[in-house]
């Protein structure tokens, strides 16, 4: 009998390990094969950056880091217009890999015989604060003649999540597969946002969009206009791009319920009706500050055959734009070269 | 009502204890309940088509077996055969032969207004048809008395486990195992346990992860970049196994632990060299049906070498569109056909290739030739996967002349979702091909094998795709 039970114990103790051994490996796997943008490099003070030669959601980083082939150096040779692209997913084209604006933009730039050299330096997760750090303290040395930025404006939306939890949770937490156990969600975003806003002790009724976000982007904008003026670059500024509307907002909702599990104290209704609110204080900054405004959204519809969802571009989409900031672009050149 | 939702884990914890506890009279009654029920889950109204042609083929049985008149016979048979091909062809045929009859007539500048059916196809139908039907054939060559009564037969035709998706069962096999009271032992209990939690991970872990893999090429438009067909070829090929292997171990799985031995139905099918050998390891149920109701009947091999050609090629024809009502499977069949034919032309002159005594490079040239014969399979499946024959064309093209990597190839996710499917499965698989037991690693060392259990849970509760079907319902 204690023999047999001795036996019962082993074996348990070999499944146990066998799962936490696996989950080990799991771990040390998503690190090195397919790592979440949040490990690609941890600096949290200027976000995160693509490490060079890296994969990220199967898609190729250069040697700078940037989704982009090796087609240019960090050296900038000086009869070509730098055009540098900061944004987030959005613009690195997370959604649709090989179409992403900056490549079309740099495609309609040499088609219509201007010399130039497109960076696309977004990175997927970034904050609209993180992307003016990073530019400041690492992408200046890149040299751009043109700034453009276009990213979603979620980074307003509050702070990310941070779960409480009890001394034995931690403990547990040891374990990897425990952990992993533990961090298992639901498929359904409107139940996994339950149960974050759950896991977080945040009551529905408290929820709402950050009170101070306006007034955080009006400071980075401020930033970012600063730094551009000193390095002798050319910003160019633009709406946050969008698919939801007062009238649509229903369809999408979903997505919204989705994303805003990252920020579950924020309102979904309430995200929606800051946009335009978001959007009238970029264009009152760049017509205070003389800075071009490229009105990206001209020609862009408000439906699925140019978004993926809410904000992310289809190729359609992502050629709209990249055609908006052409325009842009050489009005821009053209006034320059007229002593406008 | 699928074997991997919690659904069914509840239909069936209801149903098994009360299965436990009756009698084999009872035990009979409780499972023909069940099995309309599951098939009712799926959509009630095609019940009673199951019924008529449990109620048809039954009484077509007995008169059949009744009577020594063999017209009288031969009319009960033909009347039995004309109501499951009817039923199958109106179910699953008619639209298909429509459309392929309006194309046709366009060709010739007619045109022809149709009329199409709006109906959905019935689940299992090829599967419970073709069982049904091979139990009148059985009594009609006096290879089997009819059942008793017409529960035992209706239970016959449709025993949950395999109802919707096979194995397709011989009468002469599972009949009697209805009829006899059964046994459940300790050790077939975890056997059938064991079957059921390695079909469980072959579908949900290996086969509906390749499926995202395979999914991701077949439905993007051309132009294809021909490592990424490759990849989604080989991902398909095991996606398909897996499924359909999944399936059928979870059914031989559910029917051990209830005292039922259901057939197998792929026995390590890429291990085979040849067309022959592939078709007596994948789906041995339906190869053997076609081989004895359709292949022998023809004729066979025994009139002369072209009508066997003919043979072959027919009943593999015939095979590819008992898969669907769709030009790729008729060209899939054909293909399979072919394989079958030049196999048979070849096959002496490949005999006559000295053997090698060394035991190593023999192994060596088994390999070679499983590997390019696994290649030919899956020039086939690109035939069935692809959504028309263009396609297939396309991707077929990609892989002769765009065989290259370029900054999108996704490599790294395919490579880690296939490499870590396909492991744990050649490990499984090479266990039972070197034993010669398909329940090898249920024989391990008890440690070994709790290990491999943690794993296979391990991969179940974290990298299940929920939400896909098994493909062979769709025949």
């Amino acid at each position: 009998m204690v023999k047999k039970a001795f036996s019962i114990a082993v074996y348990i103790a070999v499944f146990c390990g066998t799962l936490e051994i696996m989950a080990q490996l799991d771990y040390y796997r998503i690190m090195a094969v397919d790592p979440p943008f949040e490990t690609i490099q941890d600096k949290t003070d200027i976000g995160f950056k693509g490490v060079k030669y890296g994969v990220w959601q199967n898609i190729r980083l250069n040697r700078y880091g940037f989704h982009d082939f090796d087609i240019y150096l960090k050296e900038k040779k000086t009869h070509r217009i730098r055009i540098m692209c900061l944004g987030d997913s959005v613009t690195f084209g997370t959604f649709s890999a090989p179409y992403n604006w900056p490549r079309f933009l740099q495609s309609i730039l040499r088609a219509n015989k201007v010399d130039a050299e497109v960076i696309n330096a977004s990175m997927p997760g970034n904050t609209y604060t993180q992307l003016v750090d990073l530019f400041e303290k690492e992408y200046i040395g890149f040299r751009p003649d043109i700034l453009l930025i276009y990213k979603d404006f979620r980074s307003y939306l509050g702070e990310p999540f941070k779960e409480k939890e009890g001394r034995w949770k931690r403990l547990l937490r040891k374990s990897y597969f425990i952990e992993r156990f533990l961090d298992k969600e639901p498929e359904d975003p409107r139940a996994r946002l339950a149960l974050k806003r759950r896991k977080a002790k945040i009551k529905d009724s408290d929820c709402g969009i950050a009170k101070d976000a306006i007034p955080n982007y009006v400071k980075d904008l401020e930033r970012l206009i600063r730094i551009c003026r000193q390095n002798g670059i050319m910003l160019i500024l633009s709406p946050f791009p969008n698919l939801t509307t007062e009238e649509n907002k229903g369809a999408y909702m979903d997505y919204i319920y989705a994303l805003v599990c990252y920020y579950p104290a924020v309102d979904p209704e309430q995200c929606l009706k800051s946009m335009t609110e978001f959007n009238d204080t970029t264009r009152k900054m760049a017509e205070a500050n003389g800075i071009p405004y490229a009105d990206i959204t001209m020609g862009l519809e408000h439906n699925m055959e140019y978004f993926h969802d809410d904000c992310h571009l289809s190729p359609k989409g992502a050629w709209v734009v990249a055609r908006n900031y052409a325009e842009c672009i050489f009005n821009t050149l053209k006034d320059r070269r007229a002593g406008k | 009502m699928l074997f991997n939702t919690y659904q069914f884990a509840l239909f069936f914890l209801i149903v098994y204890p009360l299965y436990l506890i009756s009698g084999h009279k009872w035990q009979n009654r409780i499972l023909l309940v069940s099995s309309y029920i599951f098939y009712g889950c799926w959509d009630w109204r095609f019940l009673s088509l199951l019924a008529l042609t449990t109620a048809i083929d039954h009484y077509c049985a007995v008169k059949i077996y009744g009577t020594e008149d063999i017209r009288r016979r031969k009319f009960f048979l033909g009347i039995s055969v004309c109501s499951n091909l009817t039923v199958l062809g109106f179910f699953k045929y008619f639209n298909f032969f429509a459309s392929s009859l309006q194309d046709l007539l366009s060709v010739f500048g007619l045109h022809a207004e149709m009329r199409f059916l709006n109906i959905i196809l019935p689940v299992g139908i090829s599967f419970y048809t073709f069982q049904s039907l091979s139990y009148t054939i059985d009594v009609f060559r006096r290879n089997l008395k009819p059942a008793p009564r017409l529960q035992d037969f209706a239970l016959f035709v449709s025993y949950f486990p395999q109802l919707v998706a096979g194995p397709i069962e011989r009468a002469t096999h599972l009949l009697p195992q209805v009829l006899a009271p059964r046994r459940i032992s300790i050790d077939r209990f975890f056997e059938g346990c064991y079957l059921i939690f390695w079909g469980l991970f072959e579908k949900v872990y290996i086969a509906d992860n390749l499926a995202k893999t395979a999914d991701a090429v077949f439905s993007a438009p051309a132009p294809y970049n021909g490592i990424q067909v490759l990849l989604a070829l080989y991902a398909f090929a095991f996606q398909i196994f897996c499924d359909f292997d999944g399936y059928s171990n979870m059914a031989r799985g559910l029917g051990r632990i209830m005292g039922f031995d259901i057939m197998v139905n792929f026995n390590l099918p890429y291990f085979s060299t040849d067309p022959r050998e592939f078709w007596q390891r994948w789906h041995i149920s339906l190869s053997t049906w076609l081989k004895d109701y359709l292949y022998i009947p023809l004729g066979g091999n025994r009139r002369g070498e072209l009508i066997t050609y003919r043979n072959l090629a027919l009943t593999m024809l015939i095979g590819g569109l008992w898969h669907g009502a769709a030009w790729t499977f008729v060209a899939w069949g054909a293909y399979h056909g072919m394989l079958l034919v030049l196999y048979r032309i070849f096959q002496p002159y490949l005999a006559k290739v000295p053997l090698i005594k060394s035991r190593l490079m023999n192994g060596a040239w088994t390999f070679v030739r499983a590997v390019f014969f696994f290649h030919l399979v899956c020039a086939g499946w690109l035939l069935f996967r692809a959504g028309s024959m263009a396609q297939a064309w396309d991707m077929l093209y990609a892989v002769l002349y765009n065989l290259r990597v370029t900054q999108y190839t996704p490599i790294p996710s395919y490579f880690w979702l296939m490499a870590s499917s396909l492991s744990i499965l050649l490990i499984v698989q090479l266990s039972q091909r070197a034993r010669g037991d398909l329940m090898a690693v249920f024989k391990w060392p008890r440690a070994l094998k709790t290990a491999l259990y943690g794993i296979m849970f391990y991969l179940i509760l974290f990298y299940a795709s929920p939400g896909y079907h098994f493909i062979y319902f769709q025949f």
